[in-house]
């Protein structure tokens, strides 16, 4: 039933001819109920020159009891065709923008998961899901409300002028002849009106980001006993507000009764003047009554032409801000001439790597190391000094911006992204859990059926089996943001499930269970060390003992390897690491030395190492 | 229960009303000022059609210019009027709008202010939010806008029978069918619409968490090739949200020229009874005109009154759950007679303390404990043994279920929350800072404090080099929640501001966020700083915190097990021994590798 084409978005995407190119999609429909609105209202308008005839009809005597009945029945069908016109147009608007609303949405989902990192890192993704949610809203009433409603009063103005021109062309201008007048000043005062509605909106972000601040670090306030200040800082706030909300009633005060007296004063003349005709003999009392009515339909819908007006400007600016999203260069993730292998050996090597993100600020400086398959590299330094940066270059997240990446000796670039990635299995620090279950989310990178049993060994494998199953759903228990709230641990353990039921031949991982108590994190431990069997392994290191058995271990410092060897090799050389290593070491020994002394029992200790 | 697990119904219950009325008290000028002016424009809709039809019969089929000019400059005058009577309630209802909406925020905001502690651990921030932003907009909406409409249409309506009974009795009855069958229609149909934009909406929140958690794991769905896979479950939606949007939007288009069709019947009966009295002379055209406008426009305010009557009842939910937060009193009330000035020695001692969060689950037994002044308490054991529970209820965040809690020697009830807690240090894993300048977040701890003081306080704190190394110094913008600093940074920061409010107790929640080594150091220095001399309370995972300890607590099972010093402890072979070694694991590994 529905074409799926995508979006296609052109340089003219942030005017209204962008906006309109967009609908062409929707061409038939639009057009078809633009006719039926047209129709609609000329019906309407029909239905008031059978009034025309009735009291005619009756005042000179030409009609009797059975032409009035006929008349009635007349305008009976009149209005029920009407009323199925404007139905269709309803209907026919509704779907049209719903349609393309469905087409947006769809794309905007496809496009942004496509998009590369760089651009998600520079977009914050509040400002992305609002693009997404009220600007296609905002642009779907364009088209289900807006622009139909203009079409509707500029039909209404001519029909209803049309109308009235074949009683009497001079009633008909004299009707419309401050109607400009009254578009004018709608315009005017809509522009007002949404300028101070705009900053209306702004300071109400304000206070919403207090109110949360207040809320979020409600312990703080607290534990400084600031609730005065803060209630008096609210309140300025508040008060800011109210008199934004002010400004609005203010502009909103000063232009419906001008447009009313406008409108009431234009109406009152044209009737005033029809009187006369009539009294002059130039027009019947039916005709001044069915133009009585003509007159109002052609007047009064006049009022909300700025409103729509304005609205449509909104329009515009939402769909120009869709329009950038849907612009930007996606990452190809199927490119067609990329390999696409089964199998790797997972030999990675970084040829005088260059790497800067988008504002040219170097981040990696002419990076080169090998690893052979199955090795473990652990990547030690401060935060931001390049680390990560390193580690999503491989599952090219990024592309480098200057030598050369290779995969079994082969440029990672000449490799899809799709299959290289396939080979790839990520554990992150804080993993990102899915609302879903925990069965879900532990299959999720899986593009197969996955049985249960498949998923509890990994579970198991992963040392989290049992945890999940003291939940009362098992492993169908909600997680995510709207489900139950999973210690860091868990989530890492899940994470740490999901990477090996992927079984990649290649394992990046933030190693971080600081979060978690002594016992837990001998558990992950295991886990961890039964994951990175066998395969090549990247490991962002927080502690001493994953360094040690890594057998290469790259100091980072501003973006260039200072070091690199293993823990054995780096410790006997003065430099960075032995200064972070001795930071840490130099506390911990102390403590050694201190309970073995005092227990005596260097052996016990040894022993459950 | 949590105020989030209940239904609110949205019932129009007169004590629901009559409170949301008592809101707009305070401002009765503005209401009765909207009232009569709304009333005034109803009643002048109806004369002005009334006025037009002696512009008819008196003047033009009279053929009476002077009677044409008359009653034409009448209802230009009453257009004047209505002008007034507009811009009167545009102006009153408006403000009055805007005025509850600021007195509902401002007491649900103070409000918020004296709820207790467990009050935010069983209520969701996003929850709380809600009420503040869309709660209060909706009532006011609905004793200012609403209330206008529901006034208007029923004044107009009414007003338009009375004068079409006053002008043709006959062919008023005959057209009176339609006033029932009009709002029983309405209000069907409204339902049926109703209904289905709640469909709609609940699937638009699918589509925005589908989203903004696509954005959000973006990384995920990348390294784990989903994106064909997402793509396909999100079209599922869509696909339900055309199905329900066009569902609701048709209804929405059947409704109008349903409702049209009813009046048009109605025309159609005066076209044919109202033409057969106009032939018998009974009607005059004047009135026939009159009685084809009155029933003609009918329909506006009909379709606002079912507007309102869907939108009035998501308004009174709203109400509903406005009133019950503000109803929803503190667990933890200052005592009538409380001290409102508080300075400790730091002398804590627990007697026969007992606590529970619900009562089937107790999680403090009988406690019983003496810290001296200046002591540092470790508190170690197993997540969900007690430990947090135990600083909580030192920094009066909950109070004992059953015993006292001593300062000094004195219940710790005999002084206000806010004395109490403004002399108690709290340093949290993950420091809150507030959008603002460094320099304002340091201020928070305490707002009397000089530069020279905040200098001193970061420097203590050793945070004036790092301070000073930010773009701005001081005045450097750490952005919402502190995210335009590093998590070190804003741990700095963080201890900075307890410093300048120089507490006489401290307590701790020991961060175990990977931070570099270098920064970790700072860090730990000047918290020791902040230690020394103070009675404190740690929630220690480092093995050198808990070496540091003049005295360390191994909580669990809602009880002290083991009380005394490391080496004490160690010595006794017991629950400590076993989990120092077991953390030991680990870290031993490094400095036996020597």
């Amino acid at each position: 039933m529905k074409k799926k084409t995508k979006v296609k978005v052109h340089h003219r995407g942030n005017t209204i001819s962008g906006l309109l190119h967009f609908a062409a999609e929707e061409k038939g429909l639009l057009t078809g109920t633009v006719l039926v609105l047209i129709i609609a209202v000329a019906l309407e308008a029909f239905s008031r020159m059978v009034i025309r005839h009735v009291v005619d009809g009756v005042l000179e005597r030409r009609l009797a009891i059975t032409g009035v009945a006929a008349a009635a029945l007349f305008y009976l069908g009149i209005v029920i065709i009407q009323g199925f016109f404007s139905f269709l147009e309803g209907r026919g608007r509704v779907l049209a923008a719903e349609n393309l609303a469905q087409n947006l949405r769809e794309s905007l989902f496809d496009h942004i998961q496509k998009l590369s990192f760089s651009y998600h890192d520079n977009m914050p993704s509040g400002e992305l899901v609002q693009r997404t949610t009220s600007d296609v809203d905002s642009v779907r009433r364009f088209f289900a409300d807006h622009m139909l409603g203009v079409i509707r009063i500029v039909s209404l103005f001519l029909i209803n002028f049309a109308a009235l021109s074949i009683i009497s062309v001079k009633l008909a201008l004299l009707s419309s002849i401050i109607v400009p007048l009254i578009a004018g000043v709608s315009v005017f005062f809509f522009n007002r009106i949404y300028r101070a509605y705009g900053e209306h909106q702004d300071q109400e972000a304000v206070l919403t980001t207090f109110v949360q601040e207040n809320i979020v670090g409600n312990r703080v306030v607290r534990s400084f006993a600031r609730h005065d200040q803060e209630c008096a800082d609210f309140d300025k706030r508040n008060r800011l507000q109210r008199e934004k909300g002010f400004r609005v009633i203010f502009w909103h005060t000063l232009y419906w009764p001008t447009a009313h007296l406008l409108c009431g004063l234009q109406s009152i003349a044209a009737i005033i003047y029809a009187g006369y005709m009539v009294m002059r003999g130039d027009l019947t009392l039916g005709s001044m009554i069915a133009a009585s009515f003509l007159i109002n339909s052609l007047i009064w819908p006049i009022q909300e032409l700025g409103r729509l007006v304005t609205e449509i400007s909104r329009g515009v600016v939402s769909f120009a801000r869709i329009s950038e999203i849907l612009q930007q260069e996606q990452e190809c993730t199927d490119d067609e001439a990329g390999i696409v292998t089964e199998q790797v050996r997972g030999e990675i090597i970084f040829d005088h790597v260059h790497f800067s993100y988008v504002d040219n600020t170097p981040v990696l400086k002419d990076v080169s190391f090998s690893c052979k398959q199955g090795e473990t590299v652990a990547l030690i330094g401060k935060t931001g000094c390049g680390k990560s940066s390193i580690v999503n270059l491989i599952p090219r997240f990024y592309n480098v911006t200057g030598g050369e990446i290779r995969l079994d000796g082969i440029s990672i670039n000449k490799y899809s992204r799709q299959s290289l990635r396939n080979h790839i299995g990520m554990v992150e620090q804080d993993p990102f859990l899915f609302t879903d279950t925990i069965e879900a989310n532990i299959a999720y990178g899986l593009h197969r059926q996955v049985t249960r049993e498949e998923v509890e060994n990994a579970a198991k494998a992963a040392a989290i089996h049992d945890s999940i199953m003291e939940f009362k759903d098992g492993y169908d228990t909600l997680v995510g943001e709207k489900g139950v709230s999973l210690s860091g641990g868990q989530k890492q353990r899940i994470a740490i499930a999901r990477a090996l039921l992927k079984n990649p031949l290649i394992l990046i991982m933030d190693d971080s269970t600081s979060a978690v108590d002594a016992g837990t994190e001998i558990q992950i431990q295991n886990s961890l060390d039964r994951l990175m069997e066998g395969r090549t392994t990247f490991i962002i290191a927080h502690r001493i003992q994953s360094l040690m058995k890594a057998d290469k271990i790259l100091v980072m410092s501003e973006g260039q390897i200072v070091q690199m060897g293993t823990h054995q090799e780096l410790v006997s050389k003065s430099g960075l690491y032995r200064d972070i290593f001795e930071i840490q070491a130099r506390v911990e020994k102390e403590v050694g030395n201190e309970s073995v002394g005092k227990t005596g029992n260097l052996a016990e200790a040894k022993g459950l190492l | 229960m949590s105020l989030e697990d209940i239904t609110y119904k949205g019932e129009f219950r007169g004590q629901i009303l009559v409170r949301i009325l008592r809101l707009a008290r305070p401002h009765w000028p503005l209401m009765v000022g909207f009232l009569v002016a709304v009333s005034f424009t109803a009643l002048m809709d109806s004369v002005n059609t009334y006025i037009s039809t002696l512009v008819i019969d008196r003047g033009v089929a009279s053929k009476n210019p002077d009677e044409l000019l008359r009653w034409g400059m009448l209802l230009g005058g009453m257009f004047l009027l209505n002008s007034i009577s507009l811009l009167v309630f545009f102006f009153c209802a408006g403000r009055l709008g805007e005025q509850i909406q600021y007195d509902i925020r401002r007491r649900l905001f103070e409000h918020l202010q004296t709820l207790s502690f467990s009050f935010f651990d069983r209520t969701s921030s996003g929850w709380l939010l809600s009420r503040i932003t869309s709660d209060s907009h909706r009532i006011a909406q609905l004793a200012s806008w609403m209330l206008l409409d529901i006034v208007w249409g029923s004044v107009n309506i009414i007003m338009a029978f009375i004068f079409m009974g006053w002008m043709n009795f006959r062919l008023t009855l005959v057209v009176a069918f339609i006033a029932p069958v009009l709002v029983l229609t309405a209000l069907f149909f409204k339902k049926l619409i109703i209904t289905e934009f709640r469909k709609v909406r609940s699937i638009n929140s699918r589509i925005t968490q589908a989203f903004s958690e696509n954005i959000a794991g973006v990384k995920v769905v990348k390294a784990l090739n989903r994106e064909q896979k997402n793509l396909s479950c999100f079209q599922q939606i869509t696909q339900e949200m055309h199905g329900a949007s066009f569902r609701a939007g048709w209804l929405s288009a059947l409704f109008l020229p349903l409702v049209q069709f009813i009046t048009t019947l109605a025309v159609a009966a005066i076209l044919l009874v109202g033409g057969w009295q106009l032939l018998d002379g009974l009607l005059t055209p004047g009135e026939f005109r009159a009685f084809i406008g009155y029933i003609t426009f009918m329909m506006w305010p009909v379709l606002d009154l079912s507007r309102v009557m869907g939108e009035m009842q998501q308004s009174v939910a709203s109400a509903e759950r406005v009133f019950t937060l503000l109803d929803t009193k503190s667990d933890i009330q200052d005592r009538p007679d409380a001290k409102l000035e508080a300075r400790f020695r730091g002398e804590v001692e627990f007697c026969n303390v007992s606590f529970h969060y619900s009562s089937d689950n107790p999680v403090i037994k009988n406690l019983n404990l003496k810290v001296l002044p200046g002591q540092m308490i470790a508190l170690v054991g197993e997540t969900g043994g007690g430990k947090s529970t135990l600083v909580n209820l030192v920094a009066r965040y909950y109070e004992p279920v059953l015993g006292t809690i001593l300062f000094d020697g004195k219940d710790y009830r005999s002084y206000t929350q806010s004395a109490l807690q403004s002399r108690i240090g709290v340093v949290l894993q993950h420091p809150h800072l507030f959008s603002g300048s460094v320099r304002e977040n340091i201020l928070y701890g305490n707002p009397e404090a000089t530069d020279q003081q905040i200098i001193d306080a970061a420097k203590m704190a050793n945070a004036h080099e790092i301070i000073m190394s930010l773009p701005d110094g001081y005045d450097t913008e750490v952005g919402e929640g502190g995210s335009k600093l590093s998590m070190g940074q804003r741990q700095l920061v963080s201890l900075a501001r307890v410093f300048v409010s120089d507490p006489d107790l401290i307590i701790m929640d020991e961060a175990t966020s990977s931070i570099d080594s270098l920064t970790e150091h700072l860090i730990q220095d000047g918290i020791a700083t902040l230690l020394k001399g103070r009675t404190s309370f740690v929630i220690a995972h480092r093995l050198s915190t808990i070496r540091s300890a003049d005295r360390i607590l191994v909580i669990g099972e809602g009880r002290v097990i083991e009380d005394g010093s490391h080496s004490d402890l160690i010595g006794l072979k017991g629950r400590y021994y076993s989990l120092y070694t077991s953390q030991m694991r680990g870290e031993r590994a490094a400095a036996i590798g020597f």
